[in-house]
């Protein structure tokens, strides 16, 4: 199984190495460094390469290629993790209102294509539970009726089709809270009084649909809210 | 010069005051002690007498008095220290950029730098509600609301108070009192740096009587900016809450109004989730016909809208309003405290030349206290 | 005399002021001490109702040891009366101290310890009829179609028994929702009073356990004092001596007497935010657990997390600050010395208002950020308000001590040391207080909004009004982000130190340091969006922020670059700073790499507000500011004590507490990529119904808490190194590491005036063509200041 979603794994994994590379470069030099240039006798033995006297400031140690080549450098690096990570920005911000978009428009919608269309469920947030309002949408696409025991309490189950998009409307009653898909690795604030939205893309590599393992994934609830708030989960189902 | 109230502060200088300046700042002082309780007993008992919009305990009453009283002792011990400042130790700044300015001043300007973002603050807190909540007058015209429902919208104090020269007064005498009283701290200030041979001569004074008589003058201007202080607090807290008559004569021009009411009589107030006004009557529309060019009209021509007066929550609007003023009027209060003192000690003879940058740091903070002023006036009481 | 009788009087007045304030409330029983069933009725999605009045009947006055009775659980009122049908009626939960519950019919089912009603789903379609008379059939009865039941409790031997019974009273369409409405009571009987009866041991209340700790931490801290005053004197240990000894600490502006105590205040509270972490990790342990209810859970985070930073890093980098500026540059003191002691006195005053919460268990459980609109709900605790107070006072002492060293560092330099001729720690420090006291008034006004929105009732936050929540997510990051490089960028200062020292070179590349430090401190202010990506501000902003996020990476990867160059052609001297020192390059380079995660976009909607987050944030705050305090400790601890600390203790210290807390952060990034979440009283493991956390990454969790208890006790080996450098350690000479900055030329401890005013030290160059004249943006700048006035002539 994945982590959270497929564009997350892959800048994951990416970044794992280059931080890897770079943590191992850094700790290596040091390494290097600290056990080379250690003192041969203790305190009296040291060569004075630079002036270091009380009340003196010392020489300048400096090495203008090396400081500029480590400024350059991290920067390029840099700019490439910027690169990489822009182009999944357009699965978590979608414009729902573009047909253009990955997500096309809502299937309810006359002008959107059929092959290429997401469905707008509700989700409501208040202190300490979880509504989902699947609307118009039929049981096979969206079913919010269920409810499962989760550790001691009573916890909503969101059923929802493998490979349909779905773009969530979160609104709260309260203050704010946060739906985490912990599967699909997404999460957006439902602020009160501000309408906020998140795409959930279920896929049965996250959701493991019906194996072996724990077939339900969790929503669990992350912007603090207050007493319940680690209780304030949902289930998540996926089904082919 | 030298006090001689304590025979052992030359060698032990207390930490209660007073204090011998030649040897630089005090090492010892009760009074940051002293006012930070004062200051946590205050905070304490101030939020135990108020819990949530309402009175919860009034008996905490005390506790906030006697968090005044500790705050002001510790006033009390920091000016018994500062009173016989005479300016001997006024240390300068070494090296670039400030060389040879004089410290006190630089940590002047750094402080004012910190205030402007507490002002900048409240100015961005006020500027994000108002664009971003419909605006009464707005929604009154749209006829988005139904007598007897409570709309959200935000309302200007400035449509209360910008609505009548008379309603205005109050702040227009505000701004003049305290661009004048900028005036007289610069005279203060001027003349405290005067010479004694200029201040002989332009007074007619005797070189011996100069340095007493000089420091009068400095406190009777020290005075009057205090007096004009109080005058912006005193006018501000009328304009709040009490409100004021007409003058007879002029009842005419008011709309035969006899009375000016103040922010807290017409319902301004920060509780107000169900505030109604005459302004938004369609029967009066504050004494004008609806715009006929509005949604309102037509709906009511249309008989889609019983019309009525409208009910708004306006609570936003008016915490941004009194929390900014206020605040401002706070620093004017402070300015008040530091004026005090300074009077106090003018009168004592206390100024001269080589202490007279004191009044120009005070200076310093009274324009700027102005200058947030001459902002707020128009961003609040005018538009 | 007379003066010493009025210090003696007024001391004894302000500890016994102090010790009131401290002392716990009247109504000290925290709301929340109810056992079991906290979680009470919300597992149905009801609301609590005073109008459904649940009730125990058959309860004897007092009962007899291991009798069985036989109760009847029912309630009245709430919405069931409106059912139409009696289906779907109400449930219970049951819970007793002690003794045994048993079902008696069907209707009831035990659950672990508890009792509660058996209830089946007999409306799987959801349409509000049973299934099984749609059907056709005949109705089945569960235990959820009554508002009364039977339970048969057998009392235990001895002590008493306290139920508490919760009820949930439904409108019969089975659906969990706000119609729905709760209750609780609580009720205590009391069991026979022999003597030879064994008492239960009841589980400490983690509360009491908390302030027991603090009180004893004060104690201790109060026992440290008075030794040190004694031996200080021994032959003066009385009263009379003892008075004036300790006025001239209460009221000392002399910044060496002020950083000592802010010190003693940062160590003391690096202890109680210790044992608040302790007291979390024993909740966090293992899956599932009670030890902390969710009410307490909430409120030891957030002070936890307020402690740490505002009452114990913070402390003790001004500590730092307060010693060293002065005499780094060269000066007697601060520009403003009694104002110096106002920003310290401002912090202990406000601690307690912070803690008052505490005491009445009812401490602010908002989170240190504090986020609005629940920062000003009524379901945040009581001491929120006074969380909010005391926060407010830290704010003007910050702003105060951003005022005085700013002042300070651009003014009092000592001839011969230009901008570009100051150490690095002098440097971190003015960048640091720069960034400090531009951005706190913006959080300041934010907290003065909280406060009047919670006392007088304004709305800035108030939503049904139009209040924004995201108008104090902007005010508290604008303030928060660079709040978290003011406590770092010291620690950079302190590294360069030490291991410029330690290597004997001096630090490469100065001006690429110091414009990295600038560089930092201008960058602070526009990324701090990062901590609302998923906020719901505007996608613009989150995208710009994310780019200024990604650039930061760059100045700091060339200090830490800069910082291994500097061991280069050196000659590299093992003493415990330097072990710290090293130390940090590890874990603040790990912490800043995990950090570099967070701005890209697409990964940071699955790692917001897990244990990602925390185990980043503890690598940069533990691993880089704390271990960078305790380099610096070990540095300057003989300069300011005057003598020289253990170095086996050191070593110890450092194997003990580095080892122990890479245990401790290091499994929490793994964690939270599996799915812990952070602030959550409990999480969950994988099981047969839903995945979460794998059974077996889970027992990572107790491996955390066990670090966590190691790492919490070794730091009390450097507590007693200084303890016992103080009584008994070698006498330092002035200079004992071989550092050049002035600091170094004043004797162990340094004399009061550090400097001599008239006189300063004037500091030399070992460079070539020294640039005695400012550069052009100096002159600039000093063009566009007005000279003083030369006084028209003095009397």
């Amino acid at each position: 199984m994945g982590i959270a979603s497929a564009a997350f794994e892959s800048l994951w994994n990416e970044y794992v190495l280059w931080s890897a590379l770079v943590g191992g470069f850094t700790f290596i030099w040091m390494a290097h460094h600290s056990l080379t240039y250690r003192s041969k006798d203790g305190d009296d033995d040291w060569v004075d390469v630079d002036g270091i006297e009380v009340g003196v400031f010392p020489k300048h140690n400096d090495n203008i290629t090396l400081e500029l080549a480590w400024t350059i450098i991290p920067f390029i690096l840099i700019v490439y993790l910027t690169w990489i990570s822009w182009g999944p920005i357009n699965d978590v911000w979608a414009d729902p209102s573009d047909p253009a978009s990955q997500y096309g428009l809502d299937c309810t919608d006359p002008a959107a294509d059929s092959n290429k269309c997401h469905h707008v469920i509700d989700i409501t947030a208040q202190q300490w539970f979880w509504s989902f309002d699947c609307g118009e949408l039929g049981p096979s696409l969206c079913d919010s009726s269920q409810y499962q025991d989760l550790n001691g309490t009573t916890v909503p189950v969101l059923s929802l089709k493998e490979g349909e998009f779905y773009l969530a409307n979160l609104t709260s009653l309260d203050v704010t809270h946060a739906p985490w898909f912990v599967e699909f690795g997404v999460k957006e604030d439902a602020v009160p009084g501000l309408d906020t939205q998140v795409w959930i893309i279920p896929t049965c590599e996250q959701a493991d649909c019906g194996g072996e393992e724990g077939e339900s994934t969790l929503l669990l609830c992350t912007e603090y809210c207050g007493d319940d708030h680690a209780y304030m989960a949902a289930i998540v189902n996926v089904h082919k | 010069m030298s006090d001689d109230h304590d025979h052992d502060y030359d060698h032990h200088p207390s930490p209660w005051g007073p204090h011998d300046w030649s040897h630089g700042a005090p090492h010892n002082s009760f009074a940051p002690l002293v006012m930070s309780i004062g200051i946590g007993i205050f905070l304490y008992a101030l939020a135990s007498v108020f819990v949530g919009g309402e009175v919860a305990n009034l008996g905490a009453l005390s506790g906030v008095m006697l968090g005044i009283i500790v705050i002001t002792i510790g006033l009390l011990i920091w000016w018994r220290q500062d009173m016989s400042f005479d300016g001997t130790y006024e240390p300068k700044a070494t090296g670039a950029p400030f060389r040879n300015i004089d410290l006190r001043k630089i940590a002047m300007w750094v402080f004012l730098m910190s205030e402007m973002m507490v002002f900048t603050s409240l100015f961005s807190t006020y500027i994000r509600y108002r664009l971003g909540i419909p605006n009464c007058e707005e929604v009154f015209l749209s006829g988005e609301w139904i007598e007897g429902t409570s709309v959200v919208c935000f309302e200007p104090a400035a449509h209360l108070i910008a609505s009548s020269w008379f309603h205005l007064a109050p702040g227009a005498a505000n701004t003049f009192a305290l661009i004048i009283s900028s005036f007289t701290i610069v005279l203060a200030l001027k003349t405290a740096k005067m010479s004694n041979k200029k201040y002989a001569d332009r007074y007619e004074v005797e070189l011996s009587d100069v340095h007493s008589h000089r420091s009068r003058k400095v406190a009777m201007f020290l005075g009057s900016t205090l007096f004009l202080a109080t005058l912006f607090l005193t006018l501000k807290m009328i304009e709040w809450f009490v409100g004021f008559p007409t003058p007879g004569p002029l009842t005419e021009l008011n709309h035969g109004h006899s009375e000016i009411a103040s922010l807290y009589s017409e319902g301004y107030t920060i509780h107000a989730s169900a505030y109604q006004h005459h302004a938004y009557d369609t029967a009066y529309h504050g004494g004008h016909e609806i715009p006929h060019d509005s949604a309102l009209y037509s709906m009511m021509q249309a008989g889609t809208h019983p019309g009525g007066i409208m009910m708004a929550d306006i609570r936003v609007g008016a915490s941004t309003f009194f929390v900014t003023t206020g605040t401002h009027g706070m620093h004017v209060l402070g300015g008040m405290i530091g004026l005090s003192y300074m009077t106090f000690k003018g009168l004592r003879g206390g100024y001269g030349p080589s202490n007279a940058v004191s009044i120009e740091y005070f200076g310093l903070y009274w324009h700027f206290v102005d200058l947030v002023w001459v902002l707020v006036f128009p961003f609040f009481y005018l538009f | 005399m007379k003066q010493n009788s009025l210090a003696r009087i007024l001391v004894l007045l302000i500890v016994l002021g102090l010790a009131l304030s401290v002392a716990p409330q009247a109504d000290s029983l925290p709301n929340g001490i109810i056992g079991q069933s906290e979680k009470g009725c919300t597992c149905h999605g009801a609301v609590p109702d005073a109008g459904v009045t649940p009730s125990i009947e058959g309860l004897p006055t007092t009962f007899n040891a291991s009798t069985t009775y036989t109760l009847t659980i029912s309630f009245s009122g709430g919405p069931s009366g409106q059912a139409a049908e009696p289906h779907n009626l109400g449930g219970f939960n049951l819970a007793t101290s002690s003794g045994i519950l048993e079902a008696v019919d069907d209707t009831v089912k035990i659950e672990g310890d508890q009792a509660t009603h058996n209830g089946i789903d007999d409306d799987l379609d959801g349409n509000g009829l049973q299934d099984a008379i749609e059907a056709g059939g005949e109705a089945i009865i569960s235990g959820n179609d009554y508002t009364s039941w039977l339970v048969n409790w057998t009392s235990p031997s001895s002590g008493s028994s306290t139920f508490t019974l919760a009820v949930n009273s439904v409108n019969g369409d089975g659906k969990a929702s706000a119609d729905d409405a709760w209750n609780l009571m609580s009720v205590t009987v009391a069991g026979p009073s022999t003597g030879a009866a064994v008492e239960e041991l009841q589980s400490a209340d983690p509360f009491v356990v908390l302030v027991t700790l603090i009180f004893v931490s004060g104690i201790l801290l109060a026992a440290v004092i008075l030794y040190t005053f004694y031996r200080v004197s021994p032959d003066g240990f009385n009263w009379e001596s003892f008075a004036p000894w300790i006025t001239e600490w209460l009221t000392s502006t002399d910044h060496k007497k002020v950083g000592t105590l802010y010190f003693l205040a940062g160590f003391f509270f690096l202890g109680v935010g210790g044992i608040m972490a302790m007291l979390i990790r024993i909740q966090l342990a293992v899956p599932g657990n009670d030890f902390l209810t969710q009410d307490q859970y909430n409120q030891f985070f957030t002070m936890h997390g307020t402690t740490m930073i505002f009452l114990a890093a913070m402390p003790l980098i001004n500590g730092f600050a307060n010693w060293l500026i002065p005499l780094q540059i060269g000066a007697h003191d601060l520009a403003l010395p009694r104002i110096n002691a106002m920003s310290f006195w401002l912090q202990p005053v406000g601690a307690i208002l912070i803690f008052t919460g505490v005491f009445s268990g009812q401490a602010a459980d908002t989170g240190w950020t504090g986020y609005a609109p629940y920062i000003v709900s009524e379901t945040a605790h009581s001491g929120t308000t006074m969380w909010v107070a005391g926060q407010i006072m830290l704010v003007a002492s910050s702003t105060l001590t951003g005022i005085n060293f700013l002042t300070t560092i651009c003014s009092m330099r000592a001839p011969g040391m230009g901008w570009m001729q100051m150490p690095l720690f002098t440097w971190s420090i003015f960048v640091a207080n720069l960034m400090l006291f531009i951005s706190i008034p913006a959080w300041g006004v934010g907290l003065i909004q909280v406060y009047l929105d919670r006392t007088i009732g304004t709305a800035f936050y108030h939503v049904a009004s139009g209040g924004d929540p995201l108008l104090w997510s902007h005010l508290f990051w604008y303030f928060g982000h660079p709040e978290v490089y003011v406590v770092i960028l010291p620690a950079f200062g302190v590294i360069s130190e030490v291991l410029s020292t330690s290597a004997r070179r001096s630090v490469f590349g100065y001006r690429s340091m110091v414009y990295a430090m600038a560089g930092i401190g201008i960058v602070a202010f526009i990324v701090y969006g990062h901590h609302m990506f998923t906020s719901g501000m505007s996608p613009t902003l989150r995208f710009v922020t994310m780019l200024s996020t990604m650039l930061v990476a760059v100045p700091t990867g060339i200090k830490i670059f800069n910082w291994l160059k500097t061991m280069h052609k050196g000659s590299l001297v093992y003493r415990t700073h330097t072990l710290w020192a090293l130390g940090f390059l590890v874990t603040f380079t790990l912490g800043g790499i995990s950090g570099m995660f967070f701005p890209s976009l697409a990964m940071d909607t699955h790692l917001h507000e897990t244990y990602f987050v925390v185990a980043h944030f503890h690598y940069v705050f533990v691993g880089g500011t704390v271990f960078g305090m305790f380099a610096a400790v070990y540095y300057w601890f003989p300069k300011m004590s005057g003598r020289m600390m253990d170095e086996k203790w050191g070593l110890l210290h450092f194997l003990t507490a580095f080892v122990s807390y890479n245990g401790i952060f290091w499994p929490m990034h793994k964690l939270g990529v599996l799915g812990m979440a952070r602030r959550h009283h409990t999480w969950f493991i994988t099981t047969d119904d839903y995945t979460n956390i794998p059974a077996e990454m889970a027992s990572w969790n107790m491996f955390i808490t066990v670090s966590a208890f190691i790492f919490f006790f070794s730091n009390f080996i450097l507590v007693g190194n200084m303890v016992k450098t103080i009584v008994s350690g070698e006498k330092a000479p002035a200079d004992p590491w071989g550092g050049w900055s002035f600091e170094w030329m004043t004797s162990s401890p340094p004399p009061t005036p550090s400097f001599d005013p008239h006189n300063p030290p004037v500091l030399h160059d070992a460079n070539e063509h020294v640039a005695t004249e400012p550069t052009i943006f100096g002159q600039w700048f000093e063009s566009l200041m007005m000279p003083e006035d030369e006084t028209e002539g003095i009397h």
